[in-house]
């Protein structure tokens, strides 16, 4: 088992608009990348869990095979800049999918 | 026309250290326009709501050698200026750019677009039916736009498309300058004006936009470099500390997106789901592939309204007895604002906000903090309070900076005071907090109809 921080290239989270947060994960090795693709552990109803949100509020899980990348979308529950919103620019929201064993 | 350069920078982000060399460099490329982008809502409703932009400073001192650069080059800027891009905000950056002017001793003719939307146009255009829908489907954003909701936005800002910017490429002008602007448009505006692709032309900008960050590693104060030909893009770095690497321009291609195959825009959609990248040399990538999909055309039309008046207390707590019982001490506080003679008339989360967080334990991610059990050695405390006017927003946090200081906690050892407090006085009136209530895409034909041009010249005589 592998942690996804271990083998990620890049894991990056970020606003796009201030009404999602986007999360990118970028791997160097295509067995990391399509082991965890396969995996289906990054499905919805989990990542729900993880970061506390209903599942209709995650608009995508992609997987760009061309450049072993994956990208999900999801609508926050405090936009930015909202109070009590403690990550204005949503860049620092990775670490619950940094620390999924796969 | 058989290819068209752009030199990229962004405008609001301090000058890289070796921006005179990476310039110098810079004098060997076939550039024809340098383009920035200095808009974004990244930094929230505040500054689009107060009027306001990070100290102009730095923004003249960072397009100070880029003007340079094109005067000298015989080359037009096209700049996105003042972070929101409201009107207060693009008159400061065109003064800015006027004293360089007088410093630097040149002149210049510019064309000056406002991003900002006139409420009676908006208002006009609401009574005659044009759709307003919001551009995000959340409880944050109303179905239906009325007159009281623009009256409420302190301003409203429109990101242009390129349309209104290459009908001012007609005029014989040295550079654009504009409010509030859709980053991509100000790269898609001159190859489109040279009659380049518009999908090779919007993926060239999504490359661009950002500079340097774009290359590896990504680094937003270095400037990138990209040209459009009749049927692909290229682009490399100027420095020699980064590189354009398929992964870094294939993966800045899809950055600050929902989506990585499509990027909505006023007037379509730029597709790259078939886009496919070379490693051209060890620093340059060429891109095929990017498609143009048309739509009726929208405009994204951006209002903050002010949501409240904030203060602010920060606190250092280290001791383990406190720090054991901080959770409920916390319950504990909000309860008794509650309770009090002086709060018990207005409703938290109508009236008031309050916020506690705790750094060193789970102040990023509050309950979903994946670590909640640990024990920290010591908490950062921010509390943070935004109520219906500035008043009763100080008072509320001294009234919770009282309980915090004062207030027994189970084997309580230091009857001074319950932990550190940063600042005298301990609270900070931060003014208003604004929230934005108008996100929403407005269906108009005409792309130039909200965006006022005028062409100016520089230096002028300031007041």
């Amino acid at each position: 088992m592998k942690k996804i921080r271990d083998c990620a290239n890049t894991l990056r989270s970020k606003n796009c608009d201030p009404f999602y947060t986007t999360f990118d994960i970028f791997f160097d090795e295509e067995f990391d990348y399509l082991k965890l693709k396969n995996s289906n552990i990054l499905n919805k109803k989990d990542i729900s869990k993880l970061y506390g949100i209903l599942e209709n509020q995650i608009t995508g899980i992609y997987y760009l095979d061309n450049i072993l990348a994956i990208k999900i979308t999801l609508i926050k529950t405090i936009p930015s800049s909202e109070p009590d919103c403690k990550d204005v620019f949503g860049s620092h929201q990775h670490i619950m999918l940094a620390n999924i064993e796969f | 026309m058989k290819k068209l350069g752009i030199l990229s920078f962004v405008n609001h982000i301090p000058l890289n250290l070796d921006i005179n060399s990476i310039l110098k460099k810079a004098e060997e490329l076939d550039i024809d326009y340098i383009c920035s982008q200095g808009t974004g809502m990244d930094f929230g409703p505040y500054m689009l709501g107060s009027g306001t932009q990070f100290n102009v400073a730095n923004f003249k001192n960072n397009v100070r050698p880029y003007i340079k650069f094109a005067l000298k080059k015989k080359i037009k800027c096209i700049f996105s200026v003042g972070i929101a891009g409201g009107d207060s905000q693009l008159e400061e950056c065109v003064n800015a750019i006027n004293e360089l002017a007088f410093e630097d001793n040149y002149k210049l003719k510019i064309a000056k677009i406002s991003g900002e939307v006139s409420k009676t146009k908006l208002k006009s255009l609401i009574n005659k039916g044009y759709k307003i829908k919001p551009a995000v489907k959340t409880k944050f954003l109303k179905n239906h736009i009325g007159i009281n909701d623009i009256d409420e936005s302190e301003h409203i800002v429109s990101q242009m498309g390129p349309e209104p910017i290459i009908e001012a490429l007609n005029d014989d002008i040295d550079g654009i300058i504009t409010g509030r602007a859709l980053d991509i448009g100000l790269y898609m505006a001159p190859c489109m004006f040279h009659k380049f692709d518009k999908g090779l032309s919007a993926h060239l900008g999504k490359v661009l936009e950002c500079a340097g960050l774009a290359l590896t590693p990504g680094d937003p104060s270095e400037p990138i470099y990209g040209e459009i030909s009749v049927d692909s893009i290229k682009v490399h770095s100027i420095g020699k500390k980064q590189k354009a690497t398929i992964r870094s321009i294939s993966s800045h291609s899809m950055y600050e997106r929902d989506n990585p195959y499509m990027e909505k825009n006023p007037g379509g959609y730029l597709d790259i789901a078939s886009a496919k990248y070379t490693q051209f040399n060890k620093n340059t990538v060429v891109a095929t592939g990017a498609k143009w999909i048309e739509e009726p055309y929208t405009l994204k039309l951006e209002g903050a309204k002010i949501k409240g008046y904030r203060t602010i207390s920060i606190f250092g707590i280290r001791e383990p007895n406190f720090i054991d019982v901080l959770d409920d001490f916390i319950k504990q506080i909000r309860n008794n604002v509650k309770k009090s003679d002086q709060f018990k008339k207005y409703k938290e989360q109508k009236d008031y906000f309050i916020s506690f967080d705790q750094y060193g334990k789970n102040g990023v991610y509050s309950n979903l903090e994946p670590q909640l059990n640990v024990k920290p050695n010591e908490i950062g405390l921010l509390v943070d309070v935004i109520a219906s006017d500035q008043n009763l927003s100080e008072n509320l946090a001294y009234y919770i900076c009282m309980e915090l200081w004062i207030k027994p906690y189970k084997n309580r050892l230091t009857t001074a005071g319950n932990c550190a407090t940063r600042f005298a006085p301990p609270t900070i009136s931060v003014g208003p907090a604004y929230h934005f209530n108008i996100w929403h895409l407005l269906s108009i034909d005409d792309p130039l109809y909200l965006f006022k041009k005028q062409i100016m010249n520089i230096p002028y005589e300031k007041n």
